[in-house]
């Protein structure tokens, strides 16, 4: 039943920086399944957002992909993400995975419209089945038309069937460019308006018509998540990674986000990687839960296990640095190492209560500790 | 296309509010309209005409002397002259009204041609980066290290004098400027959130650039262009009093003020109609492309409008 969908295997990646390599994630583990909600947590800086741009092979230079595996299973088998050719991956990004960016609002083009904004992402991935159903309509109308409409209508047609032989032709692009010529995108724009009004009103968005013609400035922080959530999700992705979603925004509307994704997640199916720093967050969306430290993932087990019985010395004491009332509130010793010279062996070493002599000297594997619980550390033997 | 439309007259409602801009936009379409009318205005030829030149561009002068010489001394503001004449007789009002030509074109094509190259330099000096960068901009830095002006006036100098070769000398020292503009806010938008957002639902890196990255960069060189037409025709008015633009008696504003060298005070006989009216005429011509380009500011940036 738990079959897994992203297996992230040794990733490394690191940034060469005018102050040094910096080693942003150094051998991390990670899978997601089917359907699962997944929350990735750590530290600021702890490579929780690399490790998803890396799943898209999107790491901003000077970052590097070193190594490892990301192996993603699609519809034609297993493909390892970070060994594709770029046009590949391509169609995969905003189609089998998409992303949801921390700020709403950087993260929508000010100079579109939210209509134009969406409709990019259909016609990315899905412009066959836009054309199809445009030609449908087509169809219908030609039959009812007047012997001048017809003629206008065969010409549309003609059009509409090279985009729908070779969505790269180059005769309705050139064409779309003249006025006149081009209204036969009126049709395309249609269909495709209509699309978008509808998964704007699966998002919650009231008065979906009105937003359409919205430019990103003009609606609230809400909203505008909202818009990027209905983009993330136009094309039904396989997985959708939601980088801190809710960060940016007031808590009213983070909870509305939270249940709208929650909501979605029944309706669509996706599998959920949901970034965040935020333990509460975690402990109501999510089934699965990786823990992330200094670039390395430390520790993945499932929810319960995690808040009950955690096995990583830093997932015992960020559980423990949680602030509640009418206890001792304790924090972790030390800070967060440099990711430039990070200590050698563990990680987390330095500041560790339980290390040893051989945590400073070897890297911990990771390991499957209990059933289905993960961890990196030397206390446990698989 | 109804949203154009409907845009279009937002763009006209934002204008109405500030009444600069409608100053602006009044003073350029004062000259667009001289310049559509200057045949008719300024018919060529005169019944006056001394001297009938083919070129509807060269001043015509009149009778003045019996005997068929010019005479150098100009004249003030009569019947046949609303403005007068200027040195050697010829007519101000027609060198007025045809030098509107002249400038549109000094200030259009200059500014539209350095645009064209200074967005391809820009576009793929930051697009590839590197090794393409670094040669593109420090080449540009080359030319941004000479004074604008002087570099100009070498160009002239050594291909000839001529209004072409001014253009070509302005286009020379105008790209970098765009280049430089361009690039950096290609740079800029570069490092947005919704770039990176593109890329994540998979667009193309042409597509990226020019549906992403271009459209919001474009907007500073848009209100520099604007801006800058005023400012060439300035340039182009300065290289023509220091006798390195337009021939003697062609129809062109900066080229009648230097022929008033003469005039303007030295040995007692002042004519000061003779650099007051083409000052004045460049003058409003730049400030109206001014105001017209702070009015496009306000306008184009959906960011900034519409609040």
């Amino acid at each position: 039943m738990e079959k897994s969908l992203l297996n992230v295997e040794d990733l490394r990646v690191r940034f060469y920086t005018y102050e040094g390599i910096v080693e942003a994630i150094d051998d991390a583990n990670l899978t997601v399944r089917e359907g699962e909600t997944i929350g990735l947590v750590g530290e600021t800086g702890c490579g929780k957002s690399v490790t998803s741009l890396s799943v898209l092979a999107l790491v901003p230079p000077p970052g590097k992909i070193e190594g490892g595996s990301a192996t993603l299973k699609t519809k034609e088998g297993s493909i390892d993400l970070l060994r594709q050719k770029e046009d590949r991956l391509r169609k995969i990004r905003g189609d089998d995975i998409s992303l949801i960016f921390q700020d709403p609002r950087s993260a929508l083009n000010p100079v579109y419209t939210v209509e134009n904004q969406v409709s990019e992402v259909f016609m990315q991935h899905r412009q066959k089945e836009i054309v199809k159903t445009a030609l449908d309509e087509l169809e219908k109308d030609l039959q009812k038309a007047g012997s001048f409409k017809k003629r206008v209508y065969s010409y549309e047609k003609k059009i509409y069937e090279k985009m729908l032989k070779n969505p790269k032709a180059l005769t309705p692009k050139i064409l779309s460019r003249i006025p006149i010529a081009n209204r036969y995108r009126r049709r395309l724009r249609r269909e495709l308006r209509k699309e978008i009004a509808r998964i704007l009103q699966v998002m919650r968005i009231p008065d979906a018509e009105r937003v359409l013609d919205m430019y990103p400035h003009e609606l609230s922080g809400g909203m505008a998540q909202r818009v990027v959530i209905a983009m993330a999700l136009a094309c039904n992705p396989e997985l959708l990674i939601a980088d801190e979603p809710t960060t940016n925004l007031d808590v009213t509307i983070q909870a509305q986000i939270l249940e709208l994704i929650r909501e979605l997640k029944g309706k669509f199916g996706s599998a959920v990687l949901y970034i965040t720093h935020d333990l509460g967050v975690v402990a109501e969306l999510c089934d699965r839960v990786a823990v992330m430290y200094a670039g390395v993932v430390c520790e993945l087990a499932d929810v319960n296990e995690i808040f009950k019985s955690p096995l990583h010395p830093y997932t015992q004491a960020l559980l423990e640095s949680i602030p509640r009332p009418g206890k001792e509130f304790k924090t972790i010793e030390g800070e967060v190492p440099s990711l430039i010279k990070p200590p050698v062996g563990c990680r987390f070493n330095p500041r560790c209560r339980k290390a040893t002599e051989l945590c400073e000297r070897e890297k911990p594997k990771f390991i499957e500790a209990e059933k289905n619980h993960f961890v990196m550390c030397h206390l446990y033997k698989g | 296309m109804a949203p154009s439309i409907k845009e279009f007259k937002f763009m006209l409602h934002r204008m109405k509010q500030s009444p600069l801009s409608i100053v602006g936009l009044s003073i350029v379409l004062f000259y667009v309209a001289i310049a559509v009318l200057a045949p008719v205005l300024a018919p060529p030829g005169p019944s006056w005409a001394f001297v009938r030149y083919t070129d509807p561009f060269m001043m015509p002068r009149p009778i003045t002397n019996p005997s068929g010489g010019t005479v150098t001394e100009p004249s003030p503001p009569g019947p046949d002259h609303p403005f007068g004449t200027a040195e050697f007789q010829y007519d101000i009002y027609y060198g007025m009204i045809w030098g509107t030509i002249t400038a549109f074109r000094v200030g259009l094509w200059v500014t539209f041609v350095s645009m064209a190259i200074g967005l391809a330099v820009g576009i793929v000096a930051a697009y590839y980066g590197g090794i393409i960068d670094e040669i593109f901009m420090r080449f540009t830095d080359i030319i941004l290290a000479f004074p604008g002006l002087i570099l100009a006036m070498a160009f002239v100098v050594a291909f000839g004098r001529s209004l072409d070769n001014v253009l070509l000398a302005l286009v020379l020292v105008g790209w970098p400027g765009d280049a430089r503009l361009i690039r950096g806010e290609i740079l800029r938008v570069k490092q947005e959130d919704y770039v990176e957002a593109a890329k994540a639902v998979g667009c193309s890196d042409l597509r990226v650039m020019f549906r992403h990255v271009l459209p919001n960069a474009i907007y500073p060189m848009v209100i520099s262009a604007t801006l800058g037409i005023g400012g060439m025709v300035l340039t182009a008015a300065a290289l023509s009093f220091l006798g390195l633009g337009a021939p003697v008696g062609y129809a062109d504003w900066g080229q009648i003020i230097s022929s008033s060298q003469n005039w303007i005070g030295v040995r007692g006989r002042t004519y000061p109609h003779t650099f007051l009216i083409p000052g004045v005429f460049i003058f409003t011509f730049s400030l109206g492309w001014n105001l017209l380009g702070d009015a496009f500011r306000d306008i184009m940036d959906p960011t900034i409008r519409r609040r």
